[in-house]
């Protein structure tokens, strides 16, 4: 779990970024002017900041170099998908430039990856009984090791994720498979049929009606 | 080619072939004359030398019984040596057989003549002129050809140097002269180089450039004319360029504009299909949903409003202002009464030419924009007045107020005093925009008056009754 500031005017934008990264399992705390941004960062000491370039008060690129020193990684926000503002953003120091329209999935996404890189996420999940490793790629259930092939942890470090979101038979395959896999949405059920019988998930791994699968997490 | 090498080569050719061809007449004439004079000189000395040469055959006929060519030859002797250093010399035939010759190369020429004729001519010999003069001698001696000749070489010499005088004066002057050309026609021709070079300026894109040149020929016609041309085109530009400047920065909040709401609702949207939230959860996305699609939406109507006063069909009729007024109060009597705002009306009426729903729209965007600007519990007035050439309605808040800069940016498109505040209540950033359009059509002029704390008053004064 991180402590996630996120930085925007559009209350809209602002709750959607929020409610995401508590889906996620994240802490997040909503700042909509530019001029409190510091006071909060030297309050809370987030893990990381989703910041809006266009704010009232101090706008996100002069914020940014104030941050930068501090160490504390940054997720621009932006309706301008100019190259050359993403470039001086990212120039800034920022760890990633996302332009809206955005899919939130994809910001979860980016925002998880910043998070691993900076280690401020612990690699370890537990659910129940269940302790995944990420790192190390181990897993157990009630203290000992169940083995996994390559693909059914991908697909189980996907649904880790995106816990609590669910994921199409598609876009699992995409995510697992990869692209160029030419195989069938079948093969997924198969993964998900095993993940669940392996690591007695049957409760967790959710058949979302219409849609796919989703892994469920107390939150 | 350049233009004032074409002129140097052309002018240079005529001169020297116009020069040339009077210098080629005037050598020819003066060598005719030369001639002409020679041959006629050398006519008459040839006559008194036959004569001389007749009358000492006629004398020594007396004394030699017969004329034999030895005799004739004693005869023409003394005449030959006393003349051959004049570059004179004859030949003296008897019947056809020639007698006498002295001339040094070797050649004789018996012509056929009638007696009493002479025979004129010139004739090059031996790469040398000769004068041949013929005629037989009078009787009774016809059978006597007596041949003058008579070396021309000056005359020859004379028509070279001619040429030779004549060629040399062509080619310094012709060089004079073209040194004289180049320098004028290189200054002449410098206005259109600098007309070039700022013609090139201004097609590169510096439409600033100008000509300098102020002389009152047409060059200098031109160079005004140009300068004009060159005015005309920058201000066109500029306008141009304004325009496109607009509609881009238009068109980049406008897609700002929408972006925000279309994420919005697009991620609630993948919330509700995706996430097991919570009730709570599930009723704020919702109230997203709502709120960005009417923000959507709002836009939507104001663009098209901008968009139908663009298509400039709009019919003007009369129409009383004041009537308008009650359908404005129930437009917005929800946010009115939301605020619990006092409306004092103090209203005359009027009536203008102009366009129902388009003043509709007006009235409604000022006093939504006013019912913004006000406190809970505060005051708007709203007073119409008929007014020395036309008529004017004022609308007046005791809220916020804005200070002057703001005042001169809140008709800009999507310019908002408050941005989150306004956005987050569904505001287009458009409603100004819209008003100072509306006022534009109907010949109206808006004015704003602002003061931050004590409130704004707008007041649009009409002018088409």
């Amino acid at each position: 779990m991180a402590s996630i500031l996120i930085v925007e005017d559009e209350i809209a934008i602002a709750e959607l970024v929020a409610i995401h990264a508590k889906i996620a399992g994240h802490q997040a705390s909503i700042i909509h002017s530019g001029n409190d941004v510091m006071d909060s960062i030297r309050e809370k000491r987030p893990d990381l900041i989703v910041l809006d370039v266009m704010l009232p008060g101090q706008d996100g690129f002069s914020l940014m170099r104030h941050i930068e020193p501090m160490g504390i990684p940054v997720i621009f926000l932006t309706a301008k998908d100019h190259l050359e503002d993403k470039i001086s953003g990212l120039k800034l120091g920022a760890d990633d430039y996302i332009v809206k329209p955005f899919a939130v999935i994809e910001l979860i996404t980016r925002i998880e990856t910043v998070l691993r890189r900076y280690k401020a996420n612990t690699d370890k999940f537990v659910l129940g009984n269940l302790e995944v490793r990420l790192e190390e790629r181990v897993v157990t259930l009630n203290g000992q090791e169940v083995e996994l092939t390559h693909r059914e942890f991908d697909l189980l470090q996907i649904l880790i994720n995106n816990k609590n979101l669910a994921l199409s038979r598609e876009k699992l395959l995409e995510l697992a498979w990869g692209y160029d896999y030419t195989g069938d949405t079948r093969t997924v059920d198969v993964h998900i049929q095993r993940l669940r019988k392996k690591l007695n998930m049957n409760d967790s791994i959710k058949t979302v009606y219409k849609l796919g699968y989703r892994l469920e997490v107390p939150r | 080619m350049k233009f004032w090498q074409k002129s140097f080569f052309c002018i240079i050719a005529v001169f020297l072939l116009g020069f040339d061809v009077m210098g080629y007449i005037l050598a020819e004439r003066s060598y005719a004359l030369n001639r002409d004079y020679a041959l006629a000189s050398a006519e008459m000395e040839q006559q008194v030398i036959q004569k001389s040469v007749f009358e000492s055959i006629s004398l020594s006929e007396n004394s030699f019984s017969e004329l034999n060519p030895e005799d004739l030859k004693l005869i023409i002797s003394p005449y030959a040596d006393f003349y051959r250093d004049q570059g004179i010399y004859f030949q003296l035939f008897q019947d056809n057989a020639l007698v006498f010759n002295n001339l040094p190369v070797a050649y004789s020429e018996k012509f056929m003549l009638l007696p009493g004729e002479r025979h004129t001519g010139i004739k090059e010999v031996d790469r040398k002129l000769y004068c041949f003069i013929a005629t037989y001698l009078d009787d009774p001696y016809t059978n006597l050809q007596f041949v003058y000749i008579r070396d021309m070489q000056s005359l020859s010499q004379f028509k070279a140097q001619i040429i030779q005088t004549y060629t040399t004066i062509s080619i310094s002057v012709s060089l004079i002269l073209a040194v004289v050309m180049l320098f004028l026609l290189i200054g002449l021709t410098r206005p259109f180089r600098r007309l070039n070079a700022v013609a090139a300026e201004i097609s590169m894109g510096h439409y600033d450039k100008r000509v300098a040149i102020r002389s009152h020929d047409e060059v200098g016609d031109f160079a005004k004319s140009f300068n004009l041309m060159a005015d005309h085109i920058q201000a066109h530009i500029a306008e141009l360029s304004s325009m496109t400047e607009n509609k881009q920065r238009f068109i980049d909040n406008l897609s700002h504009e929408i972006r925000t709401p279309l994420t919005a609702i697009l991620g609630y949207g993948e919330l509700l299909k995706y996430a097991n939230c919570s009730e709570a959860e599930k009723e704020t996305a919702i109230d997203h949903i709502i709120s960005q699609s009417r923000r959507i939406q709002n836009m939507v109507y104001k663009l098209m409003d901008l968009a139908y006063m663009g298509s400039e069909n709009i019919e003007m009729r009369s129409v009383t202002l004041t009537d308008l007024l009650p359908d404005v109060e129930v437009a917005l009597s929800s946010r009115i009464q939301e605020k619990h705002i006092n409306m004092r009306m103090m209203v005359q009426p009027i009536t203008i030419c102009g366009d129902t729903e388009l003043l509709e729209s007006l009235l409604i965007n000022l006093l939504d924009n006013a019912i913004k600007a006000s406190n809970e519990g505060g005051t708007i007035e709203i007073r119409t007045y008929p007014e020395a050439g036309g008529a004017s309605i004022e609308i007046i808040d005791y809220g916020k107020g804005m200070d002057e800069t703001e005042i001169s940016k809140v008709t800009e498109p999507f310019y908002r005093i408050d941005k989150s505040r306004s956005r987050n209540e569904g505001g287009a950033g458009l409603g100004l925009t819209l008003c100072a359009q509306i006022c534009e059509i109907h010949h109206a002029s808006l004015c704003i008056s602002s003061e931050i704390g004590k409130g704004t008053a707008v007041k649009i004064s009409f002018t088409t009754l």
